[in-house]
């Protein structure tokens, strides 16, 4: 019995010693993502990250895999260059040959047109979760509010909207004149009693109704505000889309006045700005918003618009397999040659005298050090890092610290 | 070892009955064993009707004196063994051979924390045994599961070493949560990599098939569970084991029927050049002219290699569409000389060594069970770079410390290295050998040579490769790629550490009570270091890479159980279980990328010095835990009922919504223990059972679904700033998918147990699925979907699984066994949303009353007899069958299910004079499989420089019009144009394995103090049957598209041994 007793307390205080290391099922992610509760206690300990949400927004449209996620990581999920990128593709003026690593056939091809397809679904995915960011924006702060910088964000997220619906209107419907009436593509504003799940096309008319009306309400809340980063939305960038809205719609009058406000204080690109590869950095005096994408965004080389566009990168397809995006030669030739833009493209024997400042420098395979300037750069060939241009290759853009830099960060206009 | 225990009992049983009688004979033999044709020692020879008996002694001899000279019958048995009656005949010397009952022998079977004996087992489950386990040569083994229990599927989609099988028992439980079954290691829920567990360590491996079985894992076991037990010491005397085997693996399965003749080739392909012009309204004339300089221009649509020399002044293909016959293969420009390679012989035919060592000692003693163990494996891949070597320990040991308490400790320890390169399993990728050999036109050189012919090296020595533009001519297929060089260049390692432990208490206080504290630690640690070189490939340009990862994952186990069983009034026998268990995994990561590598050959961040390296970290956690009951009552080994219940909260869910009710109850009736039935002696055993029960799946998948029930966001650097953005749509509303099964079967042991076996009808319901609605895109929800609990799914089907003996007479056995499986699966309910139109992709659809492998493609209608344009209906769904040459304007329609109709496996053994013999086979029937890879090798001419399957021979011409092949036509767009066409039966045949081995006869081992030695040669994975040479359907469940499925995967691996095993 004396045993028994003994057994029992032994079995027990094991048991309990068990239960006291119990399990939390309340568990959290460390790293990989925040919780909605976690988010709300970190704003509590560190109020300056409320104006993440805002950044947020903006950040959407240059990071990486915003359409598809991570898991599936395709090279064409790069935000908004891609959509730009897609558009160019679609018209007569640019194209690109295609080795088996060109992202953009489809659009090349018009398969876009097939909705079983990436591209167009990312093309309209892409807006949708932005314009959602920005209702969410919206939501949250309440019409009661009186803090001019929380009324400033609710500006930048009604232009944010509008700017969205602005990116997809024109690609669903004819345009604006003389189709008012016909469906355009469903509206998702901050109000809960939309059902998303059965939302019909609106119609061109309410669509732009919503962007005029958006613009309306950002230019008057943007009224003073001062913008931190380029990125964000002020009261010009807000005057600069309305007249882009005006300029769908036919105003001429009102697109004139909307973009003259817009333009207000800024000072257009000299002959000399762009008389190089150029176009990858927000702190020129001629741009007015921007993508900021830093090499930080930018953790793998390919999603990206530099390793798409610049035939300068050091690590892409583009350079590599000679996926260069080219002028038609057609529309090269109507430049005339005092035109600074001319020389944004090598001409037919891979020349031109944008490149005479560039220089490019690589170890051979035979490790010796070779340096290329200026026009000895198209007919290059760098085992595995270019192949030669192709006639009416674009010089015009190129990532930061063009060019061989592997990174393939720039920011985005 | 068994063999001297008998001996010991015997006697005790035998010693003096052996009275002299008047009017008696003797009757003297020697008693052998079949498998092996040595004395057993220690059987009971009984004269049938008396107590009169003897013992065989240590030489099998047995002395039968004093037997009735009116006697008729001799009753031979010994326990493991068949009991065999044996007519006397007036012989006064009977020799008998006894054949091992490997059914007795397993009366015992693992269950749900516990054991169960087999008659008294209410539930469904199918057990391989270490024999079973021991014929198969696979490093991972869940690969040996194939084809050995009915019910269990099985798919390995890459035959990469230390690759686990995708196992479905049962069907296919669920839309987008896992249908995975969960692995119980010895009672602990295991989430290592099998692959750290050495199949040789391995007794049993039990999976557990209906809610009966497996109800008690309610949190986890929806999709069965698979239950691994390790081994333990057996008898007094220590028993040593050394088992060595060294072989050879190569490719099982080869390539397609590709065309081999470069001139076939570009014949083919300059007819397909000829025919886009005349096909489009061009002269023949023109024709020609355009195919003769377009033939070798890419930037025409040509191939780009001329590897062959042509007289000057002549052409290099006719107006014949032959080449010309002064051409002579090999061409140089003054520069390169090219000459085609055979791209898959360079690849796949280099000769390897396997090799695999164990050791084991085992035994036990009044108060020790001890089962110690060493491994090594060294299994090379069939590709440079790839495969597996694995260190194992094993150390399982259990002490009886006081009358009360026994504590013990199982501890498996594994360090391997897996090589294993990416991109092997990818469609598509220049980086893959597999999808490479394929698809590569028959011209194209793999290395780069001298105008001499000679293949060039580089000045550091280096092979050079040709890539596609390494010489002055461009490769139209896969440019700037030579995976055979950058495989042998970069360099792909993880090293695992895993130790995976349980330490265990029992403690008996009172007579049939039992409470058991079971502690499980199992420790992943993963070092992961992959090197991209700097001197060819695609990291030339950022000057090599690295990428190194530590991953770190930590699963404690915790279990109290009490259990207790008595018998009352000696026919009521009870037992009942409770206890409380909790799981917590915690899951660590870190790596890091960076480029420009000082030294070309370390894969270290440190010897990374470019300004942009990648770092992450990050912790994930995951934990259940929950309280289960069970109670089983069996009413004098003749009725039984078991009812168990299970209550689980799981951390995915919201704490609202995280707890789950689980719980079986089961019937069983054991005829043969009836009155009416023990008439009947041919049947030994006969038993009815029902069963019913509800289990959980909490499983959506890895990172945010961790936390499925919640919002979630992802912070990063905007210009300088914080910024946030929602990566995840969680649903707080989010809970338990459940099933519902329900199990009727019948288990059987006919003719003196040489016919046993087992047939079930299962029916599985998932309700409440772990839905990833697709959301609108307009909803702007990040992944454009959202985490619910709606629709549900059915499985049900059957299963038969026999086995039996087929011929005995004491010196020869020869057994087989069968199993076949068939179900449907059907889904019967989805969101409201999308209840009406099914949730259409492009290659398949959802819809209800439609299976998960349900195909929506174009429906072919063949080839134009008077254009050669395939031809597709328009829209059948809607009754459309109009015809159409324009696949654009076609509608996708219903092709159907693709799952097999009946899958399982058979295999015979054969065991004779010391020799023994094993085959066994997997097979599947009236299943489909979309062939990606055969679509993309019948191109019209489309994809300069891709392979042709020689199936293209049997194009559409103006001559040739009654054919399913379209016409050759360069400007016919043929890519990813999926449709029926390419839908081909999966039904395969597959030889898994064959031994054949020999134990040498005792008395001659014996002289060197060696117990048994046996010799034998093992074939692995020797081959597979199916609709096409190349294609592995055992790769697939079914459906698939033209970049999912195909031939394109890292190759399943053929693997012929020979070894020894010797038994001290």
């Amino acid at each position: 019995m004396k045993l028994n007793i003994r057994t029992w307390l032994i079995s027990i205080s094991v048991v309990l010693v068990g239960a006291t290391g119990c399990t939390d099922l309340d568990t959290y992610p460390e790293g990989e993502s925040i919780l909605q509760d976690q988010k709300e206690d970190i704003a509590k300990a560190s109020p300056d990250r409320i104006a993440a949400d805002l950044s947020g927004m903006f950040a959407y449209l240059g990071k990486q895999y915003c359409v598809f996620g991570s898991g599936r990581s395709r090279d064409d999920d790069f935000g908004y260059p891609a959509v730009c990128l897609s558009q160019d593709m679609n018209g007569p003026d640019v194209f690109s040959p295609d080795a088996g690593y060109n992202w953009f056939s489809t659009c090349s091809e018009y398969d876009d047109r097939s909705n079983t397809y990436a591209n167009p679904y990312m093309r309209w995915s892409i807006f949708y979760t932005q314009a959602k960011m920005a209702n969410d924006i919206i939501k949250s702060i309440p019409e009661t509010v009186t803090d001019k910088t929380l009324l400033a964000y609710k500006g930048q997220a009604y232009a944010i909207r509008a700017f969205d619906y602005l990116s997809i209107a024109p690609y669903y419907q004819f345009k604006y004149k003389g189709n008012e009436d016909k469906p355009c593509v469903p509206i998702v504003t901050e109000d809960e009693t939309i059902d998303v799940t059965n939302n019909p096309r609106a119609t061109v008319r309410a669509v732009y109704e919503l962007i005029m009306s958006d613009l309306n309400k950002a230019i008057a809340l943007l009224d003073g505000y001062a913008r931190t980063s380029k990125n964000e939305v002020d009261q010009k960038v807000a005057y600069g889309l309305r007249a882009r809205a005006n300029l769908y719609m036919e105003n001429w009058l009102e697109a004139a006045n909307d973009a003259e406000k817009a333009l207000e204080g800024y000072e257009p690109a000299s002959r000399n700005d762009v008389s190089k590869p150029a176009f990858n950095d927000a702190k020129a005096s001629n741009w007015m918003w921007a993508i900021i994408i830093s090499p930080a965004n930018v953790p793998d080389a390919y999603p990206s618009w530099p390793a798409k566009i610049s035939s300068f990168s050091g690590d892409s397809y583009t350079c590599a397999v000679g996926m260069y995006k080219v002028i038609n030669n057609l529309l090269f030739n109507q430049i005339p040659t005092s035109d600074v833009r001319k020389g944004w493209w090598v001409d037919a024997s891979l020349q031109s005298p944008n490149l005479a400042g560039v220089t490019w420098t690589y170890v051979d395979e035979n490790s010796a050090t070779v340096t290329l300037t200026g026009n000895e750069i198209p007919p290059a060939i760098i085992p595995d890092v270019k192949v030669a241009f192709l006639p009416y290759t674009n010089v015009k853009f190129a990532q930061y610290d063009y060019p061989e830099n592997a990174t393939n960060a720039g920011d985005c206009v | 070892m068994k063999k001297r225990f008998a001996i010991f009992l015997s006697c005790l049983l035998f010693v003096g009955i052996q009275f002299a009688q008047a009017q008696t004979v003797r009757i003297t033999g020697t008693i052998t064993g079949s498998e092996d044709g040595m004395p057993l020692p220690g059987v009971s020879v009984v004269v049938k009707g008396t107590t009169i008996g003897a013992a065989s002694d240590a030489n099998g001899k047995y002395d039968l004196s004093g037997v009735p000279a009116d006697a008729q019958t001799l009753v031979v048995s010994y326990l493991g063994y068949v009991t065999q009656e044996i007519g006397i005949g007036g012989r006064s010397e009977i020799n008998v051979v006894m054949v091992s009952d490997s059914k007795q022998i397993d009366e015992v079977i693992v269950v749900a924390y516990g054991t169960s004996t087999k008659s008294s087992f209410t539930g469904s489950a199918g057990t391989v045994k270490t024999e079973q386990l021991q014929k198969r040569q696979v490093s991972n083994v869940s690969n040996a599961l194939a084809g050995q229990v009915a019910g269990v599927q099985t798919t390995s989609s890459s035959g990469q070493p230390g690759t686990s099988a995708t196992i479905r028992i049962r069907g296919i439980g669920s839309i987008n949560a896992s249908r995975d079954p969960l692995y119980v290691v010895d009672g602990v829920p295991f989430d290592g990599s099998i692959s750290s567990l050495n199949p040789q360590d391995i007794e049993t491996m039990t999976v557990l098939k209906d809610a009966a079985a497996n109800a008690l894992y309610g949190a986890r076991g929806a999709n069965g569970v698979i239950l691994i037990t390790t081994k333990k010491g057996k008898g007094k005397d220590a028993r040593i084991v050394v088992d060595a085997k060294w072989g050879n693996s190569s490719r099982a399965v080869p390539n397609y029927d590709v065309m081999k003749d470069p001139a076939l080739y570009y014949e083919t392909f300059y007819k397909a050049l000829y025919n886009g012009k005349v096909y489009n309204g061009s002269s023949s004339a023109d024709a020609y002219a355009h195919a003769d300089t377009a033939l070798f221009n890419t930037d025409a649509g040509g191939l780009g290699y001329k590897v062959y020399t042509v007289p000057v002044g002549e052409k290099f293909i006719g107006t014949n569409f032959k080449l010309n016959p002064n051409a002579t293969l090999g061409y140089s420009d003054g520069t390169y000389y090219y000459t085609p390679d055979d791209w898959y012989d360079e690849l796949f035919n280099s000769s390897n060594l396997r090799q695999e060592y164990n050791v084991s000692i085992s035994g036990t003693s009044d108060k020790i069970n001890y089962y110690f163990s060493a491994g090594y494996l060294d299994e090379p891949g069939i590709v440079s770079g790839s495969g597996l070597k694995r260190y194992s320990g094993r150390s399982n040991v259990d002490y009886q410390a006081k009358k009360w308490l026994k504590i013990g400790a199982n501890i498996g320890y594994t360090n391997y290295d897996q090589k294993a390169p990416t991109s092997q399993n990818t469609w598509g990728s220049s980086g893959n050998l597999f999808y490479i050999t394929n698809n590569i036109a028959p011209i194209y050189p793999m290395y780069v040579r001298n105008a001499d012919g000679s293949i060039k090296k580089d000045n550091r020595g280096i092979t050079v490769y040709d890539f596609g533009n390494s010489t002055n001519f461009k490769r139209a297929f896969m440019a700037l790629a030579n995976p055979a060089i950058t495989l042998k260049l970069d360099k792909y390692s993880r090293i695992y550490d895993e130790l995976n432990s349980k330490w265990y208490a029992v403690f008996t206080p009172i007579d049939g009570l039992t409470l058991t504290t079971n502690i499980g630690a199992n420790v992943l640690n993963r070092r992961t270091n992959y090197l991209y070189n700097q001197f060819y490939g695609g990291n030339v340009g950022s000057k090599g890479s690295v990428y190194v990862a530590h991953y770190r994952q930590m699963a404690i186990t915790q279990q109290y159980m009490a259990n207790y069983k008595r018998t009352f009034a000696d026919i009521h026998n009870f037992e009942i279980l409770a206890a409380y268990e909790s799981y917590d995994l915690k899951m660590q990561q870190l790596d890091g990328t960076n480029n420009m590598l000082y030294s070309p050959f370390v894969g270290e961040l440190n010897n990374a010095v470019g300004l942009d390296p990648d770092v992450n970290s990050y912790t994930n956690t995951y934990a259940v835990q929950g309280y289960l009951a069970r109670i089983q009552y069996d009413y004098d080994g003749k009725y039984f009922a078991s009812a168990s219940y299970r209550r689980d909260a799981s951390s995915r869910f919201h704490s609202d919504n995280r707890w789950g009710n689980f719980g079986s109850m089961a019937l069983a009736w054991l005829i043969n223990k009836e009155e009416f039935l023990k008439p009947i002696t041919w049947v030994d055993m006969l038993k009815l059972k029902v069963s019913y029960g509800v289990q959980g799946n909490d499983d959506l998948g890895g990172g945010y679904y961790y936390y499925a029930y919640a919002d979630q966001y992802e912070p990063s650097n905007s210009d300088g700033q914080f910024a946030i953005t929602q990566v995840y749509k969680g649903n707080k509303d989010l809970t338990w998918e459940t099933s519902h099964s329900t199990n009727i079967g019948v288990d059987f042991e006919l003719f003196k147990s040489r016919l046993t076996g087992t047939v079930e009808y299962f029916n599985r319901k998932t309700k409440d699925l772990l839905y990833l609605q697709p959301t609108p895109n307009s909803a702007g929800f990040p992944g454009d979907e959202k985490p619910m609990n709606v629709g549900a799914l059915e499985n049900k089907g059957f299963e038969i699984d026999l086995n039996g003996v087929i011929f005995t007479n004491g010196k020869i056995e020869w057994s087989a066994n069968l199993n076949a499986t068939h179900y449907t699966n059907e889904i019967t309910d989805l969101h409201p949303d999308v209840k009406e139109n099914g949730i259409k992709g492009s290659s398949r659809i959802l819809e209800v009353g439609g299976s998960i492998y349900d195909v929506y493609m174009r429906k072919f209608a063949g080839v134009s007899e008077t254009t050669g344009k395939s031809l597709y209906y328009l829209d059948p769904d809607n009754g459309d069958y109009t015809l159409t040459d324009d696949y654009s304007k076609a509608k996708q329609a219903r092709l159907g299910g693709t799952l097999p109709d009946v899958y399982g496996g058979f295999g015979t053994q054969v065991k004779a004079y010391g020799f023994d013999f094993s085959i066994q086979f997997s097979y599947q029937l009236g299943g489909r499989l979309y062939d990606g890879s055969y679509e993309a090798l019948m191109h019209n001419g489309n994809a300069a420089g891709r392979n042709w399957h020689v199936d293209i021979k049997n194009a559409w011409t103006p001559e040739n019009t009654k054919t399913d092949v379209p016409r050759l036509c360069n400007l016919d767009d043929s890519e990813q144009k999926q449709s029926s066409r390419f839908l081909v039966s999966s039904n395969y045949l597959s030889l898994n394995s064959i031994v054949l081995g020999y134990t040498v006869p005792e008395n001659l081992v014996k002289k060197i103090n060696i117990s048994s030695l046996r010799v034998y040669v093992a074939g692995d994975n020797l081959g597979v049957l199916s609709k096409r040479r190349g294609l592995d359907p055992r790769q697939y469940f079914g459906g698939g598209s033209s970049t999912t499925t195909g031939n394109f995967s890292y190759s399943a691996m053929k693997t012929i041994s020979a070894g020894v095993t010797l038994t001290f």
